[in-house]
């Protein structure tokens, strides 16, 4: 429901915008350089697979958008009354475990130490919530139709929940944060609404959607981003969002229960 | 119950003041007082000037009723009756006993006129109020606005030390201060969003609109409530002479006013309204979804009076908008206000003039989701009744008393989500929140000699949350510390505060004068708004446990310089203003059906300080103004940037307004604004990183940078009809934006569509070149 009201807002801003004759251009400007810093991106799900770490560092705004990989790092989570998994790094920056899977229920902490600095940070496993079906529908605002995924399940009733929606498109990572919480929808069946734009969805395609859920911190680390790009209407001052790291890393750690479906577009 | 209390004995000890002043002083004076109204509507005229020649310590202006009282000795006086726009009368009177006067004065409808009367103004120099503007409703209608679509509020963003909050935008900040901030009575009635379509055009229908004033430092003790700033808007009573029509026809709206007497020179009415029709434009398009989109605004004024007898007069007077938005069997979102306003004039005597004010103001706003499987409404409101009483009392010829008091209950209902069954949305009612403001205000206007006049009063005011619900507080980092459950209307919490009000002007000459005001304001209604600009969604809450009344001091110093024979007017003012109790939201938070929003919020400091100059040829075929401010505004909070000093969102340090209008002839009028402003305060981005295959960006301090300067230029010109036609028209045209210039909205990055391994700054503008017809009419 989130997304849907956030992106009606958006589409609404959006339409009066254009009414309103807008314009956009590409401008330069002088931005400052911070310090690099160490991003963490670890997902430890119930799966029973390799599982990933990555480390990379952050660059400046001109530079690639390629990941800067931090190598010769430390990498072990420890399951709460349970054995460490250690990991090893197989191409730089890329780190993995051997095959295990995380338990629902259970607190993991992963502790990552890399240019003599120390980083830990703590994740329990929600409860597994899998996804009942995809299905298609159709809606239309200010002339133009979209083609819109729903991502059906069945919400847990009285305990909060925290969705992040993986999607990918034709087997490209769609790099939206498809974040969302049970706050109005709890103990329901819950149709999420996917939307997707640039490019917009067309007949054929092959949409497939990971449903992991997350623990709060996770959620408010992607939840405070998607707030300051926008996607849901005006943007909000932006402000780094707090890591569940310690220690000034950036990124999050989230063990995460794991279901995955897909459609192909009709 | 206590308090109550005081506020009796506050009121009693007044009431004997007020008599006993008046046995003391009877024996020595007589008393003038009446009305001052427009001699062609019988519209009473507020603030219009009373004063004896030659007597320079004598005089005084009317008030919002358009009375007057004034106390002479025995003998034969001149009195000067004027007013921006009028003819100024000079009648010779003999007074030997208590006399009633009203005055009836002519609109100089031909600027040569005003030329002709070389009695010129200079209230300015002396009065001891400073930090006020005043708007002649005249000039708005000349000042060139987006769309043609004239707006006291975008007209008043160019008067220095007030800034538009963003482009076409009616919100407006104050010396430093936030667009919450600003107290917007229309009629005395708060209005809780002044704003249409987001913010680009404001609630007040100019046509209806009789007087505007803004007070933006030096609040009279009879305002209070907000940190910044008051713009007190007064509707016209209806002309009291004739059944006047007037209307126009714009490229955005349409509007008509009727105006009339019900029994001539006795009781008026006045019916304003206007709509907007974008969503007429949508009904012919190509496209069958886009009709059924609904997308339009209204405004609807009303008013009547009736004069029951020479001491009493009573106004009811109401106010009614609202947007609508809709897509076509998916979403629905309207929003609007509602005011009205019931009040009784009476003369106790011929010098204490009491006025009783019982007002209503509603906000709300619905959304709704049709969206079948996820159907839902979210209704929200605040609303306020208000019992007001004012006296004015003219002492003697030195001292005016103003006082009275004022009860405000407020109801908050923050949200509800209401939904079918077959919704997969919950029902969700978040708690009524109310409360209860007292406020009791003295102030005296002193004219201590002729040169010093001083203003000084006192201001006491409490806030008391009500019962009716769970109450929290929260520590420093937003974790549940206690929840205590309150019966309705059990006090929770309250807060009494002192507001110190005082002002005084030294007249050096006949053209300078040196002023200066010193006052505390505190405001118990605060909006959070968690995006960058403001949104019909915004929500109020009010102090409670966890926050305290927002709290601001205010000092300043002005020097003030009329030329030519007051003609052209010079002012610079400097103000300091240090807040307390200020408040911020964390990063990451979720207004939205939120049951614990305060969870969410931290609270610091604020600090504002400035120089304002201004300089205005008020007469004459050429007239207009320049304004430049200079200023810095700043927010401590310990939670953000390091609990560093950082820029606020609306520190703008150099600002710039020209306007100009130029009348040459009898039926031409051409005028021009010209805007310059530094950029928005805004955080950038210092470095980015990849997570899950989305550029992330990392921030660098709070506002620490600034998009690119705005300005702009503006032009209209208006056709008068032939005058002296019963039927009169006119024709305006404007070009908003003349040269095209592409000023920052926003300024977003993002990944580079087409090299996606490349980041940009992308700046979104909103108005290119806009032209503007309205052809106006009246008979």
């Amino acid at each position: 429901m989130k997304n849907f009201k956030q992106h009606l807002s958006f589409i609404i801003f959006a339409g009066l915008v254009i009414i309103f004759s807008s314009c956009e251009k590409v401008i330069d400007l002088k931005l400052d350089n911070a310090a690099p810093k160490i991003v963490v991106e670890a997902i430890l799900t119930d799966l029973d697979v390799r599982q990933i770490v990555s480390l990379s560092s952050t660059t400046n705004f001109e530079a690639n958008n390629t990941k800067v990989p931090v190598s010769g790092a430390t990498v072990t989570i420890k399951e709460e009354n349970g054995p460490t998994i250690t990991y090893s790094e197989v191409t730089p920056g890329n780190y993995v475990s051997t095959r295990y899977k995380g338990i629902p229920g259970k607190k993991y902490t992963i502790t990552v130490t890399a240019g003599g600095q120390t980083y830990v940070a703590i994740s329990t496993m929600p409860t597994p919530v899998p996804i009942k079906s995809l299905s298609q529908i159709e809606l239309s605002a200010f002339g133009e139709t979209r083609k819109v995924v729903q991502v059906n399940f069945n919400d847990p009733a009285g305990v909060a929940n925290y969705y992040y929606n993986r999607v990918f498109i034709n087997n490209f990572k769609n790099d939206r944060y498809y974040v969302d919480s049970d706050r109005f929808t709890d103990g329901r069946e819950v149709k999420n609404n996917i939307f997707i734009d640039e490019p917009e969805l067309v007949t054929g395609d092959k949409v497939k959607i990971q449903l992991l859920t997350i623990d709060e911190k996770v959620y408010k680390y992607l939840f405070s981003i998607t707030q300051i790009t926008g996607n849901g209407g005006p943007p909000t001052t932006p402000a780094n969002p707090e890591s569940n790291f310690n220690n000034g890393a950036l990124g999050f750690f989230s063990a995460s229960s794991f279901t995955v479906d897909s459609l192909v577009i009709k | 119950m206590k308090r109550i209390f005081a506020f009796k004995v506050f009121i009693v000890l007044i009431l004997i003041y007020c008599s006993s002043a008046t046995v003391l002083f009877a024996q020595k004076n007589y008393t003038v007082n009446g009305i001052v109204k427009n001699a062609s509507t019988g519209e009473t005229l507020i603030g219009a000037s009373v004063k004896i020649s030659g007597v320079s310590q004598l005089g005084t202006s009317t008030n919002n009723y358009g009375f007057y009282s004034i106390n002479l000795p025995a003998g034969q006086y001149k009195f000067e009756i004027s007013y921006v726009g009028y003819v100024t009368q000079i009648k010779e009177l003999n007074i030997t006993a208590n006399t009633k006067q009203d005055f009836s004065i002519e609109e100089s409808n031909n600027l040569s006129e005003v030329v002709i009367t070389n009695i010129r103004r200079n209230e300015n120099l002396v009065k001891p109020q400073m930090g006020v503007e005043k708007l002649n409703v005249k000039d708005i209608q000349n000042i060139p606005v987006l769309f043609g679509e004239k707006d006291i509020l975008k007209t008043l963003q160019l008067l220095p030390g007030i800034k538009s909050a963003g482009e076409g935008n009616s919100g407006f900040y104050v010396r430093g201060g936030a667009t919450d901030q600003n107290l917007i009575l229309l009629d005395e009635a708060p209005v809780y969003n002044a704003s249409h379509l987001l913010g680009f055009f404001s609630t007040f229908n100019s046509d209806a609109i009789k007087d505007v004033t803004v007070y933006k430092g030096g609040m009279p003790a009879q305002y209070g409530g907000r940190l910044s700033s008051v713009l007190d808007v007064r509707m016209n009573d209806g002309n009291r002479k004739e059944t006047t029509f007037e209307g126009g026809i714009g490229l955005i709206s349409s509007r008509l006013k009727v105006e009339g007497p019900f029994v001539k020179d006795k009781s008026s009415f006045m019916i304003s309204g206007r709509r907007t029709y974008a969503d007429a434009f949508l009904a012919f398009a190509p496209d069958t979804s886009l009709r059924e989109n609904t997308l339009y605004f209204y405004d609807l004024n009303a008013k009547a009076n009736y004069q029951l007898d020479d001491k009493n007069t009573v106004y009811l007077s109401g106010y009614f908008g609202r947007d609508k938005l809709g897509l076509s069997n998916t979403f629905g979102f309207n929003w609007g206000n509602a005011t009205g306003t019931l009040r009784w004039n009476h003369l106790f005597s011929n010098r204490l003039f009491s006025n009783t004010s019982l007002i209503v103001s509603k906000y709300d706003y619905t959304i709704e989701n049709l969206l079948s499987g996820s159907e839902f409404k979210v209704n929200s409101s605040i609303s306020d009744f208000n019992l007001k009483q004012d006296f004015n009392f003219s002492l003697n010829n030195k001292h005016e008393l103003k006082f009275g008091f004022d009860a405000i209950h407020h109801t908050i209902a923050p949200g509800e989500i209401s939904s079918p069954s077959t919704s997969s949305v919950n029902e969700i009612k978040i708690e009524n929140r109310k409360g209860i403001e007292l406020a009791a205000y003295i102030s005296d206007q002193y004219n201590l000699s002729d040169k010093i006049k001083l203003v000084y009063g006192l201001r006491i005011s409490s806030f008391s949350l009500l019962g009716g619900g769970n109450f929290k507080t929260f520590d420093v980092d937003g974790i549940e510390t206690s929840s205590t459950f309150y019966k309705p209307g059990e006090i929770v919490k309250s807060y009494v505060n002192l507001e110190p009000r005082f002002s005084a002007s030294f007249q050096l000459d006949d053209t300078k004068s040196i002023k200066t005001s010193y006052t505390r304001n505190v405001q118990n209604l605060h909006l959070m708004s968690n995006s960058t600009a403001t949104s019909p969604t915004d929500l109020y809450i009010m102090n409670s446990l966890n926050t305290k009344p927002e709290l601001a001091d205010q000092f300043s110093l002005g020097y003030f310089n009329n030329f030519k024979d007051n003609d052209y007017e010079f002012s610079a003012e400097v103000y300091y203003k240090p807040m307390q109790n200020q408040i911020e939201y964390r990063n990451g938070t979720d207004l939205r059906g939120n049951q614990n929003v305060e969870a969410d919020l931290i609270y610091g400091k604020g600090r504002a300080y400035g120089l304002e100059l201004f300089f205005k040829k008020k007469y004459g075929k050429f007239n207009g103004w320049v304004g430049y401010t200079l200023s810095k505004t700043e927010r401590q909070f310990d939670l953000i940037s390091d609990g560093n000093w950082f820029n606020a969102r609306q520190d703008r340090p150099h600002d710039v307004s020209v306007v100009g209008i130029y009348k040459p002839g009898k039926r031409w009028i051409f005028s021009s604004t010209f805007v310059y402003s530094s950029g928005n305060a805004v955080t950038f981005p210092i470095g980015k990183y990849v997570l899950d295959g989305q550029t992330v960006f990392f921030y660098g301090e709070r506002n620490a940078n600034r998009t690119p300067d705005f300005h702009r230029l503006d032009v209209s010109a208006t056709l008068e009809g032939k005058p002296n036609k019963k039927f009169k028209s006119s024709w305006n045209f404007g070009i908003y934006n003349l040269y095209n210039r592409k000023n920052p909205f926003a300024i977003n990055f993002q990944d580079n569509p087409d090299n996606t391994t490349q980041t940009q700054a992308v700046q979104t503008s909103l108005f290119g070149i806009i032209p503007s017809v309205t052809w106006n009419f009246k008979f």
